[in-house]
């Protein structure tokens, strides 16, 4: 729709300054934004560098050590971490350089228009890739910490059977003929010679 | 001043004016184009150097700290609202500072508070 503009009240240089400086903010808009996100780009990446590269935060080395769910746990927030971290990158790599599009020549507005959209665009970029790359440092964090405080592995169980009962639980230790077993009951000691069979289970019952 | 005055006698100094005839005269110039909501392209010719010059009047413009700041004059949904504008051409104007575009020229428009 064209429309048109009628004369309006006297000027003042208020209004000068006014104009002068809209124009400015609109003229350097693109360049404003690219060289945020350049250096969002910079300092973000710095501190998933940080946190990864210097082991900032460790936990345990094997995560084989965790019990499953939290094993399980560690795996999907590290994939998450994952999935936020290359979205966030691939955003914040738009906000600085741009789409890599071909459009039809038609299609494009006035220069002006056109800068204004694609700065606008180009800070949507920023701020989805700015939230992206904390979210993944977060979820890194969290992955960590999970290592840090999550439930360890369950002792091998053993299930023994002697001549009078089965008995199950982890085995403490073995010594003068006699096996020290952990069982919900507390500790019991067995001698080895009234035992008649020995498995490994899983899990106890009752425990 | 027309592009041919401007070709025999030279541009015409920097200067930073407003003179009463200059939105009447611009009005006359200028055509308002619509982009969508909140963009808008104001086109036409300055007042004083006759330069063809296009003006974007924007809702948003990015301000650095990831806000953004009303790119225009005030103004009632429907109704008018008046916007500064300075001739922003760039021909060579003797005298003009380096952190300066145009002529000096600056206007007061009244558009509707949609543009």
């Amino acid at each position: 729709m064209i429309d048109r503009p009628a004369a309006g009240r006297a000027a003042t240089p208020a209004d000068l300054r006014r104009a002068q400086q809209l124009d400015a903010m609109r003229r350097t808009e693109l360049l404003r934004v690219r060289t945020a996100a350049t250096q969002w780009r910079n300092g973000l990446a710095g501190l998933l560098v940080a946190l990864i590269g210097f082991s900032l935060v460790k936990g345990r080395s094997d995560i084989g050590e965790l019990a499953s769910g939290a094993a399980v746990a560690v795996g999907l927030l590290l994939l998450l971490a994952l999935a936020a971290g290359a979205s966030g990158a691939l955003y914040l790599l738009r906000a600085a350089n741009g789409r890599p599009s071909v459009v039809q020549v038609s299609t494009l507005p006035p220069g002006p228009i056109a800068d204004h959209r694609e700065a606008q665009d180009a800070a949507r970029a920023l701020r989805r890739g700015i939230a992206l790359s904390l979210t993944c440092a977060a979820l890194l964090t969290a992955a960590v910490a999970t290592t840090w405080y999550g439930p360890a592995k369950d002792q091998p169980m053993v299930e023994l059977t002697t001549d009078s009962a089965v008995l199950c639980g982890a085995v403490i230790r073995i010594d003068d003929g006699q096996v020290t077993l952990r069982t919900s009951a507390g500790e019991r000691l067995i001698e080895l010679g009234k035992l008649r069979a020995m498995r490994a289970v899983g899990s106890c019952p009752g425990s | 001043m027309t592009t041919d005055d401007a070709v025999r006698n030279g541009p015409v100094p920097y200067r930073e004016v407003s003179e009463p005839g200059y939105a009447e005269q611009a009005a006359g110039t200028f055509v308002i184009e619509n982009f969508g909501v909140g963009t808008s392209l104001l086109g036409g010719r300055c007042p004083r150097c006759d330069a063809s010059i296009e003006v974007p009047l924007l809702d948003d413009v990015f301000r650095g700290d990831l806000g953004s700041r009303p790119g225009g004059g005030t103004g009632a949904p429907g109704g008018i609202r008046s916007v500064p504008i300075i001739c922003t051409c760039a021909e060579a104007h003797p005298g003009r500072p380096a952190d300066r575009v145009g002529c000096g020229a600056y206007w007061i428009f009244d558009v509707p508070a949609g543009s």
